[in-house]
């Protein structure tokens, strides 16, 4: 097959390539003939053969090289692309009226499952650009006009509409690529094709086909066309556009302009990779570029995502689509912000979220053919993050205040109004404006960008005091008490790093709070009764897993926020390392906001004052949380991991500030750790090990160096009981020889043991003592056992440092110890 | 302008009134409610589409609890419609309910309260007692279904113990029943 891809192979390629691609063709075109798109064959072994010589096309495709796909490629491409396309067609026009039978995901309209399907066909019409463009262009005109006559004669507009459905969804996929993280580029053929157009003076096929589609869209424009439009359509449709526009739509601040401009070098037959085409400047401004009708296009997008939230009131899938898809994508980069904030469309969208929000009681209007204009939470959610977002197109910081000032006054008031009159949580309605609030504020939160994130924190910290009034009153409402514990959560995630420390101080305090109100709301305790029923009391525990997990969360991001993490050396030495929070501190309070976390400053003591204790926070928080873990939660497997990397990294992090703690709460975290280290679960065993290894470290530092270290906390209880360095190795140690079946722990048992050995030497002792005592009465096997220990504890020259060199050995020791012990002693 | 604007709801403890309709034409932009009166209503219109599960609504004159909600269309490119699966929170039986999404549905006011247990008799009467001291006789044992019957037991077995007994009375639509009892806290 390797000669087919050379270019201009075409008449000396080998007759066995030929007929291979030849026969690869035939079966494509026998099979789609043969009906393996219809519906009914979905899962079947025609649609799965299909898709194995779809991939086989796809993957000679991709490796065709810079000189684009020879002849014989291209052509089969192109006949397998047209066949794919009419037979397509004809099976969806035949599913046309099918019943929905629930199945398809609210918001999706069963598009997953075909976009799937779609990504096997897209590269292969991008093969063939100049022959399939075309097509696709002259079915979505033919279908359109389809629906037109429909609609006009009042026929049954339902086959119509499938089918755009079908190619809505099928022409994006072609077009462009999704984004992932990353804004897009044009795909590789398309650009050389467009470039190929400009030069030879002709409409670009890629540009018609985008003007098609968009015009499409924004047929919802016209009241009359509307008519004819379905949500479902119009879902697909607002999808294929964000994400068409995603790497097309005013392009020319990611490397649009340049990407094409390599491409015209290449069109003119130019040799050589990447080297500009100088001529590109004096061309006319390139489609949808900001000067070439982009803005245009921009405006009636944004009028149209106006007409999906606003022309169909109840169909949260097409309201979502606008909302979640379509505005972030026309949000997403600072050229296409520049140009919303400015356009009387973008005034519209946010006026609409204000009125909703102000509306969002829900309760209907008795007057009938009023609708008043309402949103579902969702839609508050990713219209507010939305409008947030477009702050990144002002450069001027008073304008940027102002701007979100505008945005978030709407959503002050019903928040001022929600928490003023707590009683109205316990009515629906009141319930339903509370939660549409709380989405508002959380969208708010999610957009925070460097420019407008001083507004918006100025913004919260002047709303603390009303939401925690919310929480309170909303303590009966799992929607509310969820969300209010996310958003905070949010907050911390996304705020905190821009903060300095009398902010991050505001933050943290509040956050504690939050929790507390938590805590003294009951939410956490659960009835062994409550419910009265024992579905509705899963459904409690349901609810109180995800708050639990969300607070874990919570405290997990202020730990993130910490810029000034303690070390070795400041346990050691004492002094306090500034961070640029303290040199902030020093500095002037207009910089409060902007200030990032990074640099290191040593600063006086005095100043270390200003500082947030994040640790202290977390401890507290922790203390809170904790005793609302009860066993089941801990079968919550997410939970159990969120909360035991917690733990581990606040004992990593700040074991000195951990032995500093009353001993209430160090018991209680210890307990906690004990658990830990006999869960089943690996990955909470490995981060317990990981823990109770830090601990041990610092014991052991502290001991070298001659200072208390653990202290009181590790003395031994009454009765002879062990202290906790102690009961941590012995667990440890008995888990691995006696439980753990696999390795896979054995060098995080080993890490952890290591340091616990050095410190509590009598207690290993005693262990081992215990152990031997175990095969009394088989003397060769108690010799075996002594020697694997002495050489655990002395072998491949152990010394007694906990350094990463005598880790590794202790690794070897351990992983050898264990083969040789645990058959010995499982065995009794 | 003040576009959130004044109370909204009149708490359920008022004296019942003549419900009147919410007039929502003289103010565009303010959700007046002091007139959407609840005294005498026990539920309250809301679009089908907002109702999420967790949330409650009425099947068939009874107050439920919405435990599976799907959205279905009238064909593919017909109008959306919720399908609701829910279970009666008296009762708990299971019911279901289709309703296109953007019509409304009734939601039933859900209230709950705590009593203290202060007297059980033979009959399954119970002696509750408020916050203020107040004592009502009306209500008995739940009963009615599997899990009613075993909250009941379980109030009968710590009733006879002698333990101290909180109850929670799940109220709606004019009915009532104890739905969760716990004990009472030790004094810290």
């Amino acid at each position: 097959m390797v000669h087919v891809l050379d270019p201009g192979c075409d008449d000396v390629a080998s007759a066995n390539d030929q007929n291979a691609l030849g026969m690869l063709g035939e079966l494509t075109l026998a099979l789609i003939a043969a009906g393996a798109l219809r519906g009914e064959r979905e899962g079947g072994a025609m649609e799965e053969s299909l898709r194995m010589l779809l991939d086989a096309w796809g993957s000679l495709i991709g490796r065709v090289g810079q000189f684009g796909c020879p002849p014989a490629l291209a052509n089969g491409a192109a006949a397998v692309f047209r066949a794919y396309l009419h037979a397509g067609l004809a099976a969806v026009a035949e599913s046309a009226f099918d019943d929905d039978d629930g199945q398809e995901e609210e918001g999706e309209a069963g598009a997953a499952a075909l976009d799937e399907r779609l990504s096997l066909i897209a590269p292969i019409a991008r093969a063939a650009p100049d022959a399939t463009l075309p097509l696709l262009r002259q079915a979505l005109d033919a279908k359109k006009r389809a629906l037109a006559d429909a609609t006009a004669n009042g026929a049954d507009p339902t086959t119509a509409l499938e089918e755009l459905w079908w190619l809505g969804r099928l022409v994006p996929h072609v077009l462009a690529d999704a984004f992932d993280g990353e804004i897009p580029q044009p795909p590789d053929s398309l650009a050389e094709l467009c470039a190929r157009a400009t030069h030879e003076e002709r409409e670009c096929p890629v540009d018609a086909l985008a003007g098609e589609y968009v015009r499409l869209t924004c047929l919802c424009l016209d009241e009359n066309a509307r008519r004819a439009m379905s949500p479902r359509l119009m879902e697909t449709l607002t999808w294929g556009s964000a994400r068409w526009a995603d790497t097309y739509l005013m392009s020319e601040d990611t490397g649009g302009s340049l990407h094409a401009a390599i491409f015209a070098h290449n069109a003119l037959g130019g040799g050589g990779e990447g080297r500009v085409y100088r001529g590109a400047n004096k061309a006319k401004p390139a489609a949808f570029s900001e000067a070439g009708g982009g803005a245009q296009v921009l405006d009636a997008l944004l009028r149209a995502a106006f007409v999906c939230l606003t022309a169909w009131p109840g169909e949260t899938g097409v309201q979502k689509a606008a909302a979640s898809t379509l505005l972030p994508a026309l949000t997403r980069r600072r050229a296409l912000c520049r140009t919303c904030v400015n356009l009387p469309a973008w005034k519209q969208v946010m006026d609409a979220e204000s009125v909703a929000l102000a509306h969002s009681a829900a309760v209907a209007g008795a007057v009938p053919g009023q609708q008043t204009l309402h949103f579902p939470p969702e839609i508050h959610l990713g219209l507010s993050e939305a409008l947030g977002r477009a702050a990144e197109g002002l450069n001027d910081e008073a304008q940027s205040r102002e701007y979100i000032a505008r945005v978030l006054a709407p959503v002050g008031q019903v928040l001022d109004a929600v928490a003023a009159a707590p009683g109205d949580m316990k009515h629906p309605a009141g319930e339903s404006r509370a939660v549409a609030v709380i989405q508002a504020l959380r969208g708010s939160v999610r957009a925070t960008i460097a420019r407008s994130q001083a507004s918006v924190f100025s913004f919260f910290s002047q709303s603390f005091e009303a939401l925690l009034a919310v929480q309170r009153a909303g303590a009966h409402s799992a929607q509310v008490s969820k969300l209010i514990l996310k958003l905070t959560e949010e907050l911390v995630a996304n705020q905190a790093c821009f903060l300095g420390p009398a902010h991050a101080g505001v933050l943290c305090r509040h956050c504690l709070r939050v929790v507390e109100e938590y805590r003294a709301s009951g939410r956490g305790k659960i009835g062994a009764t409550e419910g009265g029923s024992r579905s509705l009391r899963a459904e409690r525990v349901k609810e109180c897993y995800k708050e639990v997990k969300v607070m874990l969360r919570m405290l997990t991001h202020v730990t993130n926020s910490d810029n000034d993490v303690e070390d070795e050396e400041t346990a050691r030495g004492g002094s306090h390392r500034g961070s640029v929070l303290a040199a902030a501190a020093a500095g002037s309070a207009a910089s409060e906001g902007r200030v990032r976390g990074g640099a290191r400053v040593a600063a006086a003591s005095g100043e270390a004052l200003a500082k947030v204790d994040v640790a202290r926070v977390v401890f507290i928080g922790l203390n809170t949380v904790i005793p609302l873990i009860t066993d089941e939660l801990l079968t919550f497997p997410k939970l159990c991991h969120q909360y035991f990397a917690l733990l581990a990294h606040m004992l990593e992090a700040y074991p000195a500030k951990v032995a500093a703690l009353p001993p209430d709460m160090f018991n209680s975290l210890m307990g906690t750790l004990e658990f830990g280290l006999k869960h089943a679960d690996v990955e909470v065993a490995r981060e317990s090990l990981a823990a109770a290894g830090a601990m041990g470290s610092f014991q052991h530092h502290a001991s070298v160096d001659g200072r208390p270290g653990l202290g009181d906390h590790n003395a031994r209880g009454g009765g002879g009981d062990f202290g906790i360095l102690a009961r941590l190795m012995r667990t440890t140690l008995s888990r691995m020889i006696f439980e753990d079946a696999g390795m896979n722990l054995v060098d995080a048992a080993a890490d952890a043991l290591l340091p616990l050995m050095l410190v509590e030497r009598a207690a290993f002792e005693g262990v081992a003592g215990e152990l031997l005592a175990k095969l009394e009465g088989d003397a060769g096997a108690q010799a075996r056992v002594m020697g694997a220990l002495r050489e655990l504890t002395t072998g491949n020259g152990l010394t007694d440092r906990v350094d990463r060199a005598n880790k590794r050995r202790f690794r070897r020791n351990m992983s050898t110890f264990l083969t040789e012990t645990r058959s010995f002693v499982r065995h009794t | 302008s003040d576009m959130v604007g004044c109370s909204f709801y009149c708490s359920a403890r008022h004296t019942p009134k003549q419900a009147e309709h919410p007039t929502m034409s003289d103010h565009s932009d303010v959700e007046e409610f002091e007139t959407a009166d609840a005294g005498a209503s026990t539920t309250v219109p809301m679009q089908a589409g907002s109702v999420r599960k967790g949330g409650f609504m009425v099947i068939k004159g009874r107050p439920t609890k919405v435990i599976e909600v799907t959205t279905s269309k009238t064909g593919k490119h017909g109008h959306a419609k919720c399908h609701f699966t829910a279970t009666d929170i008296f009762t708990g039986k299971k019911m279901e309910e289709l309703v296109p999404s953007s019509h409304n549905l009734e939601v039933p006011i859900v209230a709950r309260e705590d009593y203290t247990l202060v007297d059980l008799n033979d009959e399954g009467f119970l002696g509750l007692m408020d916050d203020s001291g107040n004592v009502r006789e009306d209500l008995k044992l739940p009963a009615g279904h599997d899990d009613a019957e075993a909250l009941a037991r379980q109030i009968q077995d710590a009733w006879d113990e002698g333990k101290e007994l909180i109850l929670t009375v799940l109220k709606s639509m004019n009915q009532e029943q104890v739905n969760a009892m716990k004990e009472a806290p030790k004094a810290d």
